[in-house]
C-alpha cells in the first residue's frame, strides 16, 4: 500500500508531499507559461485575416480546457468523498472550485475580447458560449454551498451532491443548447482524431501554454488544499482548547 | 404514504399560502414582463411560451424552505426517519404534494394567462400540457432545493439559486416543444425528451433528497 494514492489521504503525508514538490511545480509552471506566452505573443506571425487578435488563443484555449477539466477533477473528488469519506479529497474539490471559476471567467472574458472585433459583439447565444455560461453558473452555486453552510461535514456532503447533480445537468444543458443550431464558434482547436488542426506556428506555443496552465492548476490546487487542511487543524485545536 | 400526501395537501389548501403564493407570483411575472416590454402585441406573442415557462419555474421555486422546514422544526422528520417508512417514500410524498399544489395549478392557469400575452387558445393549451409534463421535474428539483435549504437558516433565496441552473434543460425542451408545435415542426422529440427528464428526476432525486435529510439529521 505504500505506493498507493490513498497514502495521501493521510493529512500529514499529504502536507509533507505538497511541501516537497510545490517549489518544483511553481518553477516548472512558471517556465512553461513564460515560454508559451512569450513565444506566442512575440514570435508568431499575425494571422492574415485576424491580425494580432489571434494571439488571444494562447490564453483562451488553455483556460477553457482547464475550466472543464477542473470540474471533472471536482467530480472525481466528490465521488471519492461520497464513497470513501477521505477528507483530503473533498478539501481538494473545495480548493479547486474558485480556480475553476476563475478559469471559466477568463475563458469567457478572453472569448468576448476576441469576439468583439471578429464577430462584432462580445457575446452571442451560441451553443459553446452558452454551455460555458451554464458551467459558470454551476461553479457559482457550488461555491455558494461552501459559503452558506456552516457545518463543514454537511457542507462537504451537500457540495459533493451538488457537484454530482450539477455535472449531469451541465452536460444535459450542453447537448440541449446544441439543438439551437447556431454554431458561430469554430470547432475544436486541438483534437486527436482530425487532420486539420491549427497551423504549426501556433500549435507548438499553444502546447507549451496548455502544459503550463495544467501545471499551474495542479500547483494551486495542492497549495490551496494544504491551506484548507491547516485551517481544519487549527479549528480542531481551538475546539479542543475551548473544551 | 397516502396519509402523508393527504395531510400535506390538506395543510396547503387550508393555509392557502402553499397554493396562492405561487399562483400570484405567476400572475405577477406574466403581467410585469409585457409591461416592461411595452404594448407591442407581436413581440408578446413571440416570447409568450418563454414568459409562461419562466413564470412557472420562478413560482415553483418560491417557498422551498417550507417543504421540509416545518417537519424538521417540530420533530416529525426524526420520527419518520426512525419509523418503518423509508425516508425516500416520505420525500416522494413531498414531491407529489408540491407538484399537485403548485405545478398542476400553474398548468391550469397557463392558458388563461396566455390570453394576456395574445397567445391563441390552442397554443395556450399546448403550453399548458408541456408545463404539465415538465413540472414534475421542476417539483423534484424544488424538493432538492428544500432539502439543501434546511441547512441554511439565513434566508430562503439560496435554495432557489442553487436549483435554478438545473432547470435550464427543462426550460429549453419545454419552450422548444411549444415553439416547434406553433411552427408546425415535429414537436414529439422535444416532448419525449421533456418527459424523459421528468421521469428520470422522479426516479433518482428522492434518493439524493433523502441523503440531504439524513445529513441534516446527523448534524
Amino acid at each position: 500500500m505504500s505506493t498507493s494514492i490513498w497514502k495521501f489521504a493521510n493529512p500529514h503525508h499529504f502536507s509533507q508531499m505538497v511541501e516537497s514538490i510545490t517549489p518544483v511545480l511553481w518553477v516548472l509552471s512558471g517556465c512553461f507559461i513564460t515560454i508559451g506566452l512569450g513565444w506566442g505573443f512575440f514570435f508568431t506571425p499575425d494571422d492574415y485575416l485576424q491580425g494580432s487578435t489571434v494571439k488571444i488563443i494562447f490564453v483562451h484555449v488553455p483556460s477553457a480546457l482547464m475550466a472543464i477539466n477542473c470540474w471533472l477533477m471536482m467530480l472525481v473528488s466528490s465521488l471519492i468523498w461520497i464513497i470513501r469519506k477521505h477528507h483530503i479529497s473533498i478539501l481538494a474539490a473545495k480548493a479547486a472550485a474558485p480556480i475553476g471559476l476563475s478559469f471559466t471567467f477568463l475563458a469567457l472574458i478572453t472569448g468576448g475580447l476576441w469576439g468583439q472585433p471578429m464577430w462584432g459583439s462580445f457575446w452571442a447565444w451560441d451553443p459553446r458560449l452558452t454551455s460555458f455560461l451554464i458551467l459558470f453558473l454551476h461553479y457559482i452555486t457550488y461555491q455558494l454551498i461552501w459559503l452558506y453552510l456552516i457545518n463543514r461535514q454537511s457542507a462537504a456532503n451537500i457540495s459533493s451532491l451538488v457537484c454530482l447533480v450539477g455535472s449531469v445537468f451541465a452536460l444535459l444543458s450542453r447537448y440541449a443548447v446544441n439543438f439551437w443550431n447556431q454554431g458561430l464558434h469554430q470547432g475544436a482547436t486541438l483534437s486527436l482524431d482530425q487532420e486539420t488542426n491549427i497551423h504549426d506556428a501556433f500549435y507548438y506555443p499553444l502546447i507549451f501554454c496548455i502544459i503550463g496552465f495544467v501545471l499551474l492548476f495542479i500547483t494551486l490546487v495542492l497549495v490551496r488544499t494544504k491551506t484548507e487542511v491547516t485551517h481544519n487543524q487549527i479549528s480542531l485545536y481551538e475546539k479542543l482548547r475551548s473544551k | 404514504m397516502f396519509v402523508l400526501i393527504a395531510r400535506d395537501l390538506k395543510a396547503n389548501f387550508r393555509l392557502g399560502s402553499g397554493i396562492w403564493l405561487p399562483l400570484t407570483m405567476f400572475l405577477t411575472i406574466v403581467v410585469l414582463i409585457p409591461i416592461g416590454i411595452g404594448p407591442d402585441i407581436d413581440v408578446h406573442m413571440g416570447i409568450a411560451p418563454a414568459i409562461l415557462w419562466i413564470g412557472v419555474v420562478f413560482s415553483l421555486f418560491l417557498n422551498l424552505d417550507r417543504i421540509f422546514g416545518p417537519d424538521l422544526e417540530d420533530g416529525t422528520l426524526e420520527r419518520i426517519a426512525t419509523s418503518e417508512l423509508p425516508l425516500e417514500k416520505y420525500v416522494w410524498a413531498k414531491v407529489i404534494v408540491l407538484w399537485l399544489s403548485s405545478g398542476v395549478l400553474l398548468a391550469i392557469l397557463t392558458p388563461f394567462l396566455g390570453l394576456l400575452l395574445n397567445l391563441p387558445t390552442r397554443l395556450g393549451l399546448v403550453c399548458s400540457i408541456s408545463i404539465l409534463i415538465g413540472s414534475p421535474a421542476l417539483a423534484t428539483m424544488g424538493c432538492l432545493g428544500g432539502g439543501i435549504g434546511v441547512f441554511n437558516r439565513h434566508g430562503n433565496l439560496l435554495q432557489a439559486v442553487i436549483v435554478l441552473p438545473m432547470s435550464i434543460p427543462v426550460l429549453i425542451f419545454g419552450t422548444k416543444s411549444v415553439i416547434a408545435y406553433s411552427n408546425g415542426d415535429a414537436y414529439l422529440p422535444w416532448v419525449l425528451q421533456l418527459s424523459g427528464i421528468s421521469l428520470a428526476t422522479i426516479a433518482i432525486f428522492p434518493f439524493l433528497i433523502s441523503y440531504c435529510l439524513r445529513t441534516v439529521l446527523a448534524e
